[in-house]
């Protein structure tokens, strides 16, 4: 097995005048369980679909499961694409193993294979029924299955939540962490940023085609150090004039309740902060937040975007389940 | 290779299994079959002897009342016989001048014969009636009643003088102007009237008109001292033969004509019908795969040359179905009417061989377009291009067949859309033989035109079926070549 399940180095793909990716390294070591994060029209579609020879980079080389392109490892991979669907008419079981097949599977065992899958994800009864019968969440439950029926080395999953419920998203969730534990590598896109930090170990992030984050989970955290403390006053006290201008503090936003986000600055030590704040002010509470991915994104985006307008895009992103 | 057919296997599954394949290419054919096989067993088609018994009434005003005379011996047991083999011997020659020597066999023949000439006798009693005051009125109320007579003859006593033309053409234009002259006509000179049941069949109303016109010639001759047999040994048309000569050999010219006009048609027709028929599957498949999304899972498993490869096989075995179940209801008809000796079976190997090129053709431009559309509605306007290459066929077809050895057709061979469907014609026709090396070589060329479809298809359908939004036109599809 080679260090690297997918190797991108200086991949660059066009459509027409458009740079959908941009001079793009990647690197997913073999049996990690990565994110890849962005927003909208990030370019994450792309990336997956360069790496699974649907499209071809313009510059650039990559490798997959240590072969020049996803053509020669096809039956090694499994890919739930973001734009999926079904045959309508054809029967769960039939379609199923029509995508086995196309996989380079045998008859031997693809029967029995299907019927454990379908008895796994709660469907066992929707074999024979066909596929325009299914409720759109079984629907999608088919279409992963279709994805890791026939045991792939790589994962790779674009948008898998999207239109799930929180049920069937928390099952998913698990089923994906069962193929990571068998060491299978796991790469799954998501424009909903909280989703990867539930799940993964390893992220990167994208930006108009660029990547502007990458590494495991814990190093990010560790790396962009905590630079929001969130207070209460106490009861019938006012404290509005007084934080606003404290020293350390850059800005004040609303939270949730009666609370408010103190966004630090840069040099400022959030420990000396937080005991400052607790010896003048008259506060019920004191917290120091943890940055999520999400603030993180905002942090690194191009100058040029307002982190209201970033914000904006991924939480509209989030909740409507566009394409990327 | 396992991949594409697996492809192509579940396109067929997918397109066989409709109820509108079923039904539009077994229950229609089967519908028709059964039809056949029902009406042959009852004997619905079959001419064979019957009588035609009842009476036919004569008012022969002439002075020797000739016609009357004349009828009787007419429908007289034995020379009624004697007719019905005369008819079966002319017949005979005819079939023998439409089927080409060798294609029939001798029982097919006669069953062609007992076709064309029915055998009905004649069983009638001639009845004269004198030509008195209201006797025409009062036979004509007879021919109403069930039971009554066939026919009523009237002739009058000028019958066997010339027509007078001024008084014709005078009671012509008062016909015009929506006057009933007939019962003046009838009292015209070289004039009778004929007036039967409405259950008489035309055929044997015009035997009976032909015998009486007959009669009334004969005497004419008889009366101005002509012999009646030698007069018509003299108005015997000169008969010709006539061969085309070409390098080839010769050919006898207007044979088989009959043949010759159904086969190239019908040979056509069954190669349209199953690449039309395919070709649209084809594209309603493509598109829905497209639309349904589901085009995306496909090419994480196989190129987006083995998924069209894949859906083009799957599609011509459809074709190929279509025209199997269709060809095979042809020979069943053609055996059931005994004409099957007519059909040039060794063309039926050239036409499967025609089938791949045109289909091969059709199909490439069907993936292509479908590939670049989001839903059938708008593949209508992309269409141009495949409605040519089927209509045209149709256009050329008769002068293609009216002289398929011509440079025209030739030509028309070697223009690789053109190919399969020109050649089809030609190859249809009984009797012409194309030479070998003709052949080999409009082959060569229409295979080539396949070829060269399929890798433009290819480079389309690489670009289109990832592509949404607004669909391209003809000319942007042709761009597209340059991207892939």
């Amino acid at each position: 097995m080679s260090e690297y399940a997918i190797n991108l180095k200086g991949v660059t793909k066009r459509f027409r005048d458009k740079v959908a990716v941009r001079d793009l390294d990647l690197q997913v070591p073999s049996g990690s369980l990565c994110g890849f994060l962005g927003p909208n029209g990030a370019g994450k579609t792309t990336t997956i679909r360069m790496v699974m020879s649907i499209f071809y980079p313009d510059e650039g080389e990559l490798s997959v499961l240590g072969r020049a392109s996803a053509e020669e490892s096809k039956d090694k991979i499994g890919y739930l694409p973001e734009e999926r669907g079904v045959y309508k008419k054809m029967r769960v079981g039939e379609f199923l193993a029509y995508i086995a097949k196309l996989k380079g599977m045998g008859k031997g065992g693809l029967n029995k294979s299907i019927e454990d899958w379908l008895e796994k994800i709660g469907l066992p009864e929707t074999r024979k029924k066909r596929c325009e019968e299914l409720s759109k969440g079984m629907q999608q439950k088919v279409q992963f299955l279709a994805s890791i029926i026939h045991d792939p080395e790589l994962i790779i999953l674009d948008e898998p939540f999207s239109g799930l419920d929180p049920v069937n998203a928390r099952l998913l969730r698990e089923l994906i962490d069962e193929q990571h534990k068998m060491g299978k590598t796991i790469i799954f896109s998501t424009h909903v940023l909280h989703q990867a930090e539930q799940i993964c170990q390893r992220v990167f992030m994208i930006n108009n085609g660029r990547k502007i984050l990458d590494g495991p989970l814990e190093g990010i955290y560790a790396r962009f150090d905590p630079k929001t403390v969130i207070i209460e006053a106490s009861d019938g006290e006012s404290i509005g004039d007084r934080i606003a201008t404290f020293e350390g503090v850059r800005s004040v936003s609303a939270s949730a309740g009666s609370a408010v986000e103190l966004h630090l600055n840069d040099g400022a030590d959030p420990g000396d902060v937080m005991r400052r704040l607790m010896s003048e002010l008259p506060l019920r509470r004191v917290e120091l937040r943890r940055a999520t991915l999400e603030d993180i994104f905002v942090g690194l985006v191009d100058p040029g975007d307002s982190e209201d307008s970033v914000r904006a895009a991924l939480t509209e992103t989030a909740t409507a389940g566009g394409v990327s | 290779m396992s991949r594409v057919l697996a492809c192509a296997w579940r396109e067929y599954k997918a397109t066989a299994g409709t109820k509108a394949f079923l039904l539009g290419t077994f229950g229609v054919p089967v519908l028709i079959t059964g039809i056949l096989i029902v009406a042959v067993g009852s004997n619905l088609f079959e001419k064979g002897a019957r009588t035609v018994e009842g009476e036919i009434v004569v008012i022969d005003a002439t002075e020797e009342r000739f016609v009357s005379t004349g009828l009787e011996t007419f429908f007289s047991e034995e020379v009624q016989r004697e007719l019905m083999e005369e008819k079966k011997a002319e017949a005979r020659k005819e079939l023998a001048k439409k089927v080409p020597e060798g294609m029939a066999s001798d029982a097919e023949i006669e069953q062609g014969v007992a076709f064309i000439a029915p055998q009905v006798l004649m069983d009638v009693n001639v009845r004269r009636v004198a030509s008195e005051g209201g006797a025409i009125e009062a036979e004509k109320e007879k021919l109403k009643i069930n039971g009554g007579p066939l026919a009523l003859i009237v002739v009058n006593e000028r019958a066997l003088e010339s027509r007078d033309s001024a008084q014709e053409d005078v009671l012509a234009e008062a016909k015009k102007s929506g006057e009933d002259v007939d019962d003046r006509l009838r009292a015209l000179p070289g004039h009778y009237a004929l007036y039967h049941r409405p259950t008489l069949d035309h055929e044997r109303v015009g035997d009976i008109m032909n015998e009486v016109d007959r009669l009334i010639v004969d005497e004419r001759l008889i009366r101005t001292g002509h012999e009646v047999d030698v007069v018509r040994e003299m108005m015997l048309h000169p008969r010709t033969v006539s061969r085309s000569v070409s390098e080839e050999g010769e050919i006898r010219s207007g044979g088989a004509a009959a043949v010759q006009e159904l086969m190239p048609i019908a040979f056509l027709m069954l190669l349209w019908i199953s690449v039309f028929t395919s070709g649209q599957y084809l594209l309603m498949s493509t598109v829905e795969e497209k639309s349904s999304r589901v085009i995306e899972v496909l090419l994480s498993a196989i190129s987006p040359m083995q998924i069209m490869l894949g859906k083009i096989m799957g599609q011509g075995a459809i074709g190929l179905t279509i025209l199997l179940v269709y060809g095979g209801v042809g020979l069943f008809t053609a055996s059931t009417f005994k004409f099957l000796g007519m059909i040039p079976l060794e063309s039926l190997g050239w036409l499967l061989l025609y089938f791949v090129m045109a289909y091969g053709v059709v199909a490439s431009m069907m993936a292509a377009i479908g590939s670049a559309v989001n839903d059938v509605r708008e593949a209508s306007a992309l269409m141009t291009p495949v409605m040519m290459v089927l209509v045209i066929p149709m256009i050329l077809w008769m002068p293609i067949s009216q002289n398929p050895m011509g440079l025209f057709a030739r030509t028309m061979s070697f223009v690789p859309p053109m190919t399969p469907f020109v050649m089809v014609v030609r190859v249809g026709q009984p009797g012409i033989e194309i030479p070998m090396w003709e052949m080999i070589a409009t082959g060569f060329a229409g295979l080539l035109g396949v070829v060269f479809m399929v890798w433009a298809a290819k480079k389309i359908f690489r670009v289109g079926i990832l592509m949404y939004g607004q669909p391209p036109s003809v000319m942007g599809l042709i761009k597209w070549l340059r991207y892939a």
